[in-house]
């Protein structure tokens, strides 16, 4: 099992990558991403070009291959379905919700990393009810491995996708591996 | 809704979970056996909102929308409206895809270089701030505001809408695209027979004795319409459909005419001939409530036979005198007169010659009969957000302004106006109008690429352009011309008023949902336009920089509206859509005209100043210029260029089709399915065929429009701008002559 | 005759318009691929015009359901009070015999759930006092809902020309059969 706080920087790390806005994001959590993932990134790196591409595949405005969000993976590709109800209610559970509710689903991929980076592990802090660890073990051994592993095949499936994606979406793939095993040990 | 949602659903096992605590915390699974059945609907499960089709659409259809947790689960057909009956068509069923679409344009977005699909997202404060300097370098280096043109139609019919008119005049002058490409040849035409575009309630069609649907295709575009029609047949009506295309409607006719395209006044004036011939004229109604009856008597027979106009139509003479002599002894009888058959070089005066037909057999002015093209009657609101003042000292046009169909204002008595150019000429007006050039374009409500004529020359036009702003919901053609792109919400977002052209329900659009992303309505993307404007530079825009949606959709009303409607306030319309209290469902049932002399003008000395014939007489049709005459009409998984691209629609339609008799197939070598190339003097379209006798040997037929999901078909690639004859009297420009187009077919 | 609901097809007032269909998926929003209701074009060989008359279909809900016969988990049911044959997928373990079984097609495979999915009649709006979604959506009534029990016959047909006569199932929906107009053409 990976060091949990080691686990819980990397969710940050990725989180802030896809909740970029702009080149300058970008080039910021890249920088992130690469350090703590060990993934190189090339100096010559056109961040103008990666901010075309990122939201070439993630924003817009064309049609996006590979949306940021669970509900776009599942039961039908629409946005606001059933998943997004789901992390609405996990985070409810937990006192939290998305800033505006109703605006950006609540599945989008940096939200959720971002209740993955804020969960407190097996055995750590108050779980007296018990709603912690499961959503800790809904989330992260099954909704983010559910849809997440579509999410980055559909970027692969994409020619010319940039080299900071391309990391991002390797350190997303290392960072899913990463927590397996301890939603695992939490259903034990 | 289905069972399997509630059962199998993780969220209930969290909420279970975060009430009852860690007793409760089962795994899923087990919650499952024992609840067989899923629970009966409940409508206090959801909140229920009103809302309203806003599409170009007859039937504008009252919706109520079920929304659960913030999130449109499903809508349904208002059932207060008994045209809507409980009932929405197969595009308004599919509308939940629009919010919730994941292709949906999220923010504002900047393109850096035309179709290079390099974009950048922006906040709203750095687009309005790029969009407002460029338009104050305009007003700067031309003196005036008219190097800014302004695209919108039929996207969104909401009467908050015209606020995108009103942010143009709140700027100051500015250059006006108008005109419209539907309908504005059949809507001077009534104008110069009858004093205004006026339509029967289309649920008095039951009472019809005899129903000729002429060039209208309500099976797709109406659907609402079709129940009345069969109602009147079941009753023992004689429904005959007149269409160069076998369509959905026809085959629900008793009887089906195809003739030549473009001889409708040809047909008309036949039938006509016959019943003067036969003495069935209503002599009460053409010289009492008539003017001009004579003349076009004389007119007939010294040019019209029957054997001409069935030489003409390609149907024979004894078909025509029969179909003639029903119609003039069925009381009463009706003729729904579509806008497809005034898309022509003659459509205008084809309409004429059809009011003449309706009239000269006293059918006017009746319940159950009517010459139904359509009406503005129940379109009184205030038109808050479109009347906006410009600013102290703007420059603008000297000349005067042509008015749209919808333009309800009154002149403003201004020295200046806006400049109009014709909206069916697009690409020609932005590549012609000079001093000051148009520079700059803002498009709304509208898709361009997917609706305006001759789209390769469309392309090079826009190239001219310093700047285009496109404000849509999904990225299309349009978007991919554009610099910036703006999102805008969808009708369940916005707050807004939906009344109809052809029924006579009032529907108010409530906002459902909260506006997801970033999108603005298009009041609110005036309103903030404004605010940036000001800061930059203090009055240069008048619009209000604050505003509440809801309260400027209640401003659209007034007295007269609660009167027509019969409520004492919008508010009631939150209980269902209500319909206008009319004296009679006959239009004119007064038998008073609007017309210069009060009466139906057979012979119309407005008309003739306006530089057609006085009497309704036969116009040549447009001469062909290629193998094949190619038509383009509605389809009915869409609404021009809208729901075509939604993945619930591409379920039942899965790739557009080039349709194509069999013999002129076989000539060609083409065999079913085949891929084949369209091409004439505009451009080319490839798509794969299907062949019909639906459609006649010497013609092609391709459903209209952009079809999305990476298909780059288009039929304005095959489209001109060639002008109908009528429309710049009461709609500001000439129509235009969509199915006067002609084309070659090969295998691809 | 006990109670049995059926959907009536009246492809003489079909007008094809694809509403039934959407207005099932707005209601259930079905996985992409997976159509409880459409809306078929009959062969030119049925009606001489391609592409102008339809049989809108779903579920027939039949007497002796196959679907039901060879489900080996009871996940199929038939309603004692209206005749309505419920599929109840969180029982369905998607061996998909009741897909192989039904000689109209109407059980479908859900590839995300996994399972087999069909048309129940809305029987949980049915039970609410509601129309089922399709025929509460049909513009001109060419699809409604009838008791067999209680409806008076005229001139439907049970198996319309390409249909798969299955008497054994005794399928219930009824059809009318659609007209053509004169044709004068040119």
């Amino acid at each position: 099992m990976a060091d949990l706080a080691h686990t819980r920087d990397g969710a940050r790390a990725l989180r802030d990558f896809f909740a970029s806005r702009d080149a300058a994001d970008l080039k910021r959590a890249s920088a992130v991403v690469s350090d703590h993932f060990h993934l190189a990134l090339g100096r010559d790196t056109d961040w103008t070009g990666a901010e075309y591409d990122f939201n070439r595949l993630f924003v817009g405005p064309m049609a996006v291959p590979a949306p940021p969000f669970a509900s776009a993976y599942q039961t039908e590709p629409a946005l606001m379905g059933e998943p997004t109800l789901a992390m609405r209610d996990a985070y409810r559970a937990l006192g939290l919700m998305v800033p505006d509710q109703g605006q950006t689903p609540d599945d989008h991929l940096a939200f959720e990393l971002d209740l993955a980076a804020a969960l407190p592990g097996q055995g750590e802090g108050q779980d007296r009810d018990g709603v912690t660890g499961a959503v800790r073990e809904w989330l992260l051994g099954e909704h983010l491995p559910g849809w997440v592993p579509a999410f980055i095949e559909a970027v692969r499936a994409q020619p010319d996708v940039s080299a900071p994606v391309q990391m991002a979406v390797a350190a997303l793939e290392d960072w899913l591996e990463t927590i397996r095993p301890a939603a695992r040990a939490g259903e034990a | 809704m289905t069972a399997k949602k509630c059962t199998f659903s993780r969220r209930r096992f969290l909420q279970g979970a975060a009430a009852a605590g860690a007793a409760a915390m089962l795994p899923c699974s087990l919650l499952v056996p024992g609840k067989a059945e899923a629970a009966a609907f409940s409508e206090g499960d959801y909140q229920t909102f009103r809302n309203a089709c806003p599409r170009n659409c007859y039937d504008t259809c009252s919706i109520k929308t079920y929304v659960k947790d913030g999130v449109v689960k499903f809508i349904e057909g208002a059932s207060e409206s008994t045209y809507t009956d409980g009932g929405l068509c197969v595009k308004g069923y599919s509308y939940t895809r629009r919010p919730y679409s994941p292709d949906r344009v999220k923010y504002p977005m900047v393109q850096d270089g035309r179709r290079s699909g390099k974009w950048r997202r922006v906040s709203w404060d750095e687009a309005l701030d790029m969009i407002a300097k460029k338009m104050l370098k305009l007003k700067e280096e031309d003196g005036s505001l008219l190097g800014l043109g302004m695209t919108k139609y039929s996207g969104n019919f909401g009467i908050t809408n015209y606020g995108v008119e009103g942010m143009m005049s709140s700027l100051g002058y500015t250059t006006r695209f108008v005109g419209t490409p539907c309908w504005p040849a059949g809507i001077d035409a009534q104008n110069y027979d009858l004093g205004n575009m006026w339509c029967n309630d289309p649920e008095d069609m039951v009472k019809a004795r005899y129903v000729i649907v002429w060039g209208a295709n309500p099976a797709w575009c109406s659907v609402h319409s079709m129940k009345y029609i069969m109602e009147a047949k079941r009753r023992g009506a004689k429904v005959v459909v007149v269409d160069p295309v076998f369509t959905q409607t026809a085959a629900k006719g008793d009887v089906y005419w195809q003739p030549k395209t473009a001889s409708d006044g040809a047909l008309a004036l036949g039938m006509a001939r016959h019943i003067l011939d036969k003495g069935l004229v209503d002599e009460d109604f053409v010289h009492n409530y008539g003017l001009g009856f004579d003349e076009f008597a004389d007119y007939l027979r010294d040019n019209v036979t029957v054997e001409w106009a069935a030489e003409q139509s390609g149907i024979p003479a004894r078909d025509i005198m029969e179909v003639a002599e029903e119609f003039a002894t069925a009381d009463p009888a009706t003729i729904w007169i579509g806008y497809g058959m005034q898309r022509h070089t003659n459509g205008g005066a084809s309409v004429r010659s059809i009011d003449a037909l309706v009239a000269m057999t006293g059918n006017v002015g009746k319940e159950g009969g009517g010459a139904r093209y359509g009406h503005l009657q129940t379109w009184g609101f205030n038109y808050h957000a479109l009347i906006q003042k410009q600013p102290e000292g703007s420059k603008g046009f000297l000349g005067g302004a042509a008015k749209g169909e919808f333009d309800f204002t009154s002149g403003s008595g201004a020295s200046y106006t806006d400049r109009t150019v014709n909206i069916n000429k697009t690409a020609q007006a932005i590549l012609d109008t000079t001093d000051p050039a148009i520079r700059m374009l803002w498009v709304s409500c509208k898709n361009p690429f997917g609706q305006d004529f001759d789209r390769p020359k469309l392309e090079k036009a826009f190239d001219k352009l310093e700047m285009v702003v496109t404000v849509d919901q999904f990225f299309n053609e349009t978007v991919a011309n554009s610099d910036i792109v703006l999102p805008v919400t969808t009708l369940f977002e916005e707050w807004t008023v939906n009344a109809s052209y052809w029924h006579y329900w009032l529907s108010v659009n409530e906002q459902a949902i909260k506006p997801m992303f970033e999108t603005k309505s298009n009041i609110e993307i005036a309103a903030a336009l404004s605010k940036k404007m000001n800061e930059l530079s203090p009055g240069s825009c008048t619009f209000p920089q604050d505003i509440d949606t809801r309260e400027w959709m209640a401003k659209e009303f007034n007295q007269g509206i609660y009167d027509m409607f019969g409520i004492s306030d919008w508010t009631e319309l939150r209980n269902g859509p209500v319909k206008a209290r009319l004296k009679s469902s006959a239009a004119w049932s007064d038998k008073k005209f609007a017309t210069p002399s009060g009466k139906y003008e057979f012979k119309s000395e407005l008309c003739e100043q306006h530089g057609h014939k006085a009497l309704p007489e036969f116009k040549v049709g447009r001469e062909g210029y290629d193998e094949f005459r190619l038509l383009t009409p509605h389809t009915k998984f869409g609404l021009h260029s809208q729901f075509v691209n939604l993945d619930w629609m591409h379920e039942y339609n899965k790739e557009p089709y080039i349709y194509m008799h069999p013999k002129a197939a076989a000539e060609k070598g083409i065999g079913d399915l085949d891929m084949v190339r369209v091409f004439n003097k505009v451009g080319e379209q490839k798509a794969r065929v299907k062949l019909t006798d639906n459609v006649a040997e010497d013609c092609l037929l391709m459903y209209e429009a952009w079809f999305g999901r990476g298909n780059d078909y288009n039929v304005q690639n095959l489209v001109d701008d060639e002008s109908a004859d009528m429309g710049a009297f009461k709609a500001g420009a000439p129509g235009v002559a969509i199915h006067d187009q002609f084309a070659s077919v090969e295998r691809a | 005759m006990k109670k049995q609901y059926a959907f009536l097809v009246d492809t003489e007032r079909c007008i094809g318009c694809f509403t039934c269909a959407m207005a099932c998926r707005n209601y259930y929003h079905q996985v992409e691929g997976v159509v409880w209701r459409q809306v078929h074009p009959l062969s030119e060989e049925i009606y001489p015009h391609r592409e102008r008359a339809f049989l809108s279909l779903s579920c027939n809900h039949c007497e002796n359901p196959a679907c039901l016969n060879v489900c080996p988990v009871e996940a199929y049911t038939k309603r004692e009070e209206d005749g309505v044959v419920v599929h109840h997928q969180e029982k369905c373990i998607g061996c998909g015999n009741c897909i192989r079984s039904c000689p109209y097609g109407a059980p479908k495979y859900n590839p995300v759930e996994k399972r087999a999915e069909k048309c129940s009649l809305c029987h949980e709006r049915l039970d609410a006092g509601l129309d089922p979604a399709c025929v509460q959506a049909c513009p001109t009534d060419a699809l409604q809902l009838v008791d067999l029990a209680e409806f008076e016959r005229t001139n439907e047909v049970q198996y319309p020309a390409g249909y798969p006569r299955m008497e054994g199932l005794n399928p219930s929906t009824r059809f009318v059969l659609p007209k053509t107009p004169k044709m004068v053409r040119r």
